[in-house]
């Protein structure tokens, strides 16, 4: 693959060039209720070529791994086309060229286990989901699984290959009562292996437990509360509320947001840190290099508060006078890459749980996120489940409750952050932005406590 | 195909071979400047075999090995879902024959594209010099062909499609104002200069920003605005949302739901409409299906399994789309819609405007697709949308909700008007005057 795709970029005519080439297996199995709605597998070979000249870009995707010279052509000769009348050109930040070869550390690879291992496993959780009770109404499970093999080959002189397998299962239990209708989900999953998914069957009879559970909780008053979010929503509120924020291809188009993104500005308490960074191994946003070949790194985006970094590719870093960051991503072959978060987390902090609820009168513990949506600085979020605090202790179970605020407000409120972090890895979604979706990113974070959130009830 | 389809009658009952080899080809503008020019070359097959009364499926890209795709076919067949249909034995002289290919675009030069979004960015800009335009122009040339194991030889055809978007936004201190507009053909038929200057109309409409009192007023739906408003309507007459049991409108064949001056089609032979074909990704004859007709329920459309499970004929409209919900070979086929075709009613847009003594015109909306699309409730952010007062368009409203149930306001209709434009695509929909909905906005 090594003298293929070198020698295709050779005398390739163009400012830069690079070859990104990417066989992948997929296996998804789908559950609605005890129908099975989907099972299948499939196998893409294919890739893209990406031209630089003279500031004007050209890309071209392609299925198989035929004529790689002529794919180079025409990428180039659109590149070059592309400069016309270009006055704001693309340039890349200098990165040193790498040679290197990355294998996948897999304890039990999925690859080796029989299909239909796979779907009984799926159906014991299936059938604990659906013997929880007449209360229960349905489940749904979506299991994914990929297997993907990059090959990166650049005009520099970089070539790397780089393999990496990512296991999603979302596993999802539907209460129904009249017309209250109430569910509970668990993402399951990881990049080190099947076992990743196994063993999940007292879990699962939680989540079934919990969905019933929910049916007789009431809603939540609306109102202004101390609010403790619990691990996994402290990864998803700082990966959705602040995380796309500091993705610098957002940013450099939008003058607004380049004002309130300043180097150095605070953004929260002393306690704050927020990290993002593929270089930790394991998890659903870790590679060893971006689509770009860039190593990849940990970024602090907040240290003590303060705003210090930001996500770059190359051309994101030589545009606005930074180091790139490795965090050029592509979902597939077929698309070019562009800044995306990997592993975004809130750094452990110094407080306990017991500590964290002991002096709350009246507050809320949200648990896990359900969904949420973020335009500019506003968001909200639909906690999975959450509880009343209630003179220092957990007490009832609410619904309905949906989080809101102003991103800016919400991080400087943030009172205490625990010192119990986790990593919220799982389930078959993952990022978008743009067409590109889902692309696989971890997230964590300890419990956070944060004063005046605004909780709207239904 | 045909080695494809041999190896795997071998193995199982039936099969079916889907097979496409498409190019596109997008020119993209940011910020008023030209970006990026791409190709995007797709080539894979997908095989769907029927073996023990199982569905198999697997797709590849890489063509040279068949015997994966035959293997991996069984493999899942064995805890397939039941087949509750057969492949159609499609003949070649059965099928309709729209008109989809337009050697102009198969030829069509990057640098056209190029010259023609500068021009339209131009024309921007002197209207409104501090705008800022992202412009998409998208070429595509595919090749389709679908083959089933015993039956006639394979059928195919050739499509192409041109796509351009425009997406403009004015900033002006807090005030963002975003206007943009879509269109594709299948033939070098639409006008981008006139799509140029209807964005340059509304971004003039919008430069006065005008309060607005939370209350029930008439509100027009332009054909844009009608195109998220049928979603509801769309949804409820899929095959498989009324299988689901989960479609108002199951059980109501034959009953009228909504104003008779409403009928609807799902119509995929249009001439260079942009999803017509001879047959659907399953190799079934496209055709123009009355949904609805004078207000009473005709018919739902049906992918082949869906049909199956109903007791119902396939209606074409079995299509395959990716995770992302792009057309693709990787997704197994299931009901989806063609063009969609309202036809118009007898009141001219300016007549409606005219008509109403304080009102609403709804142009682009927010928040579409939350909310309980099955019960038809809607509620969404008026993203771009006017005030008439006294039969004039006086300025834009902000911060402004309109809300209702579509299947309440289909049938409280004032007029449709008099022209059904293409719009967004595969839409041929006029505008909609409702005598009353909730606008509700900030306080």
């Amino acid at each position: 693959m090594r003298n293929l795709v070198e020698d295709a970029l050779k005398g390739a005519g163009a400012d830069y060039a690079e070859i990104r080439i990417e066989e992948r297996e997929t296996t998804r199995i789908a559950f609605r209720g005890r129908t099975l709605e989907e099972i299948g597998m499939s196998v893409t070979l294919g890739g893209n070529v990406r031209a630089l000249v003279r500031g004007g870009w050209g890309f071209v995707s392609f299925d198989g791994i035929g004529e790689l010279k002529e794919r180079v052509r025409l990428a180039v000769s659109q590149a070059r086309l592309a400069t016309t009348g270009n006055g704001r050109a693309s340039q890349l930040s200098p990165v040193e060229p790498v040679i290197d070869s990355v294998k996948a550390q897999l304890v039990k690879d999925p690859r080796h286990i029989p299909l239909s291992t796979k779907k009984r496993l799926l159906e014991e959780y299936n059938e604990i989901i659906l013997n929880s009770g007449p209360r229960i109404q349905t489940s749904t499970i979506l299991y994914v699984e990929t297997f993907t093999k990059k090959y990166f080959a650049n005009t520099e002189g970089t070539y790397i290959d780089q393999e990496a397998s990512d296991i999603g299962a979302n596993i999802t239990a539907i209460a129904r009562d009249g017309d209250n209708v109430q569910q509970c989900f668990l993402p399951a999953g990881g990049t080190t292996g099947f076992q990743t998914v196994e063993g999940l069957h007292e879990r699962v009879r939680d989540i079934a437990r919990r969905a019933i559970e929910m049916l007789d909780a009431d809603p939540v008053k609306a109102g202004e509360y101390t609010v403790v979010i619990n691990p996994g929503l402290a990864g998803v509120f700082v990966h959705e509320a602040f995380g796309h924020l500091s993705e610098s291809d957002f940013v450099y188009e939008n003058e607004r947001l380049q004002e309130i993104m300043t180097m150095g500005a605070r953004f929260g308490p002393d306690i704050l840190n927020i990290v993002d960074g593929a270089a930790v191994e394991g998890h659903r946003g870790s590679y060893r290099y971006d689509d770009e070949g860039v190593p990849s790194r940990m970024t602090h985006l907040i240290r003590n508060g303060i705003l210090v970094g930001r996500l770059h590719s190359r051309e994101t870093a030589a545009k606005m006078g930074e180091r790139p960051t490795g965090n050029a991503r592509a979902i597939n072959y077929r698309h070019r890459p562009i800044v995306r978060m990997t592993n975004t987390f809130i750094e452990n902090g110094t407080t306990s749980f017991e500590d964290m609820i002991s002096d709350i009168k009246e507050g809320v513990y949200a648990i896990e996120a359900y969904g949420g949506e973020t335009a500019m600085e506003m968001f909200t979020f639909s906690a999975g489940e959450a509880f009343m605090i209630r003179n220092g202790k957990i007490a009832e179970r609410v619904r309905d409750v949906v989080l809101t605020g102003n991103l800016f407000d919400t991080l400087k409120n943030i009172e205490c952050i625990g010192n119990d972090f986790e990593w919220h890895d799982g389930g078959a979604g993952g990022c978008g932005k743009g067409a590109q979706f889902p692309l696989p990113v971890g997230d964590g974070g300890p419990h956070v406590r944060i004063r005046k959130v605004v909780i709207g009830g239904r | 195909m045909e080695r494809l389809l041999n190896l795997a009658s071998k193995e199982a009952d039936a099969a079916e071979v889907f097979f496409i080899k498409s190019a596109e080809t997008p020119v993209s503008f940011e910020a008023n400047r030209l970006k990026f020019i791409e190709t995007r070359m797709v080539e894979g097959a997908a095989l769907r075999i029927i073996r023990n009364g199982r569905i198999g499926f697997s797709t590849s890209s890489k063509l040279d090995e068949p015997d994966i795709l035959v293997r991996n076919a069984v493999a899942s067949s064995e805890f397939g879902v039941e087949a509750a249909f057969e492949f159609p034995a499609t003949s070649k002289a059965a099928l309709p024959t729209p008109r989809v290919y337009d050697a102009g675009i198969a030829d069509l030069d990057p640098g056209y594209m190029i010259k023609l979004g500068s021009e339209m960015i131009a024309r921007v800009l002197d209207a409104e010099p501090g705008a800022k335009c992202d412009v998409t122009f998208t070429r595509d040339v595919e090749e389709i062909s679908v083959g089933h194991a015993g039956g006639g030889p394979p059928v195919s055809y050739r499509r192409t499609l041109f796509e351009g978007g425009m997406e403009v936004t004015v900033v002006s201190g807090e005030d963002i104002l975003m206007v943009s507009d879509y269109n594709a053909s299948s033939a070098m038929n639409i006008d981008f200069r006139r799509l140029t200057d209807g964005i340059i109309q509304r971004l003039i409409w919008a430069r006065r920003i005008v309060p607005v009192t939370t209350g029930r007023y008439p509100v027009i739906f332009t054909s844009r605005a009608m195109v998220v408003l049928l979603l509801a309507l769309k949804v409820a007459l899929n095959g498989k949302t009324v299988l689901q049991g989960a479609s108002p409108l199951a059980g109501k064949l034959g009953t009228r739901v909504m104003d008779e001056r409403i009928s609807l089609y799902d119509d995929g032979t249009v001439n260079h409409a942009p999803r017509s074909a001879p047959f659907d990704d399953e190799g079934v004859p496209c055709r123009r299906t009355p949904l609805i007709e004078g207000g009473v329920v005709r018919n739902f459309y049906y992918d082949l399994q869906t049909a199956g499970r109903s007791g119902k004929e396939s209606t074409g409209n079995g299509w395959r789309v990716s995770r992302t919900g792009e057309r693709s070979f990787e997704g197994q086929p299931t009901t989806a819609q063609t063009n969609i075709v309202v036809p118009p009613g007898d009141m001219s847009l300016e007549r409606m405007i005219e008509s109403m003594d304080e009102g609403l015109i709804v142009e682009q909306l927010m928040g579409a697709g939350q909310g309980n699309i099955l019960s038809g409730a809607f509620s969404m952010n008026v993203h771009l949308g006017y005030k008439v007062e006294g039969g004039r368009i006086v300025g834009r409203v902000k911060n402004t909700m309109v809300a209702g149930n579509a299947f309440e306001a289909f049938n409280d209709v004032v007029a449709l008007g008099d022209k059904a434009e293409w719009v967004m695509g595969p839409y041929s929909v006029p505008a909609f005057l409702f005598r009353s909905l909730s606008v509700s906005t900030k306080s």
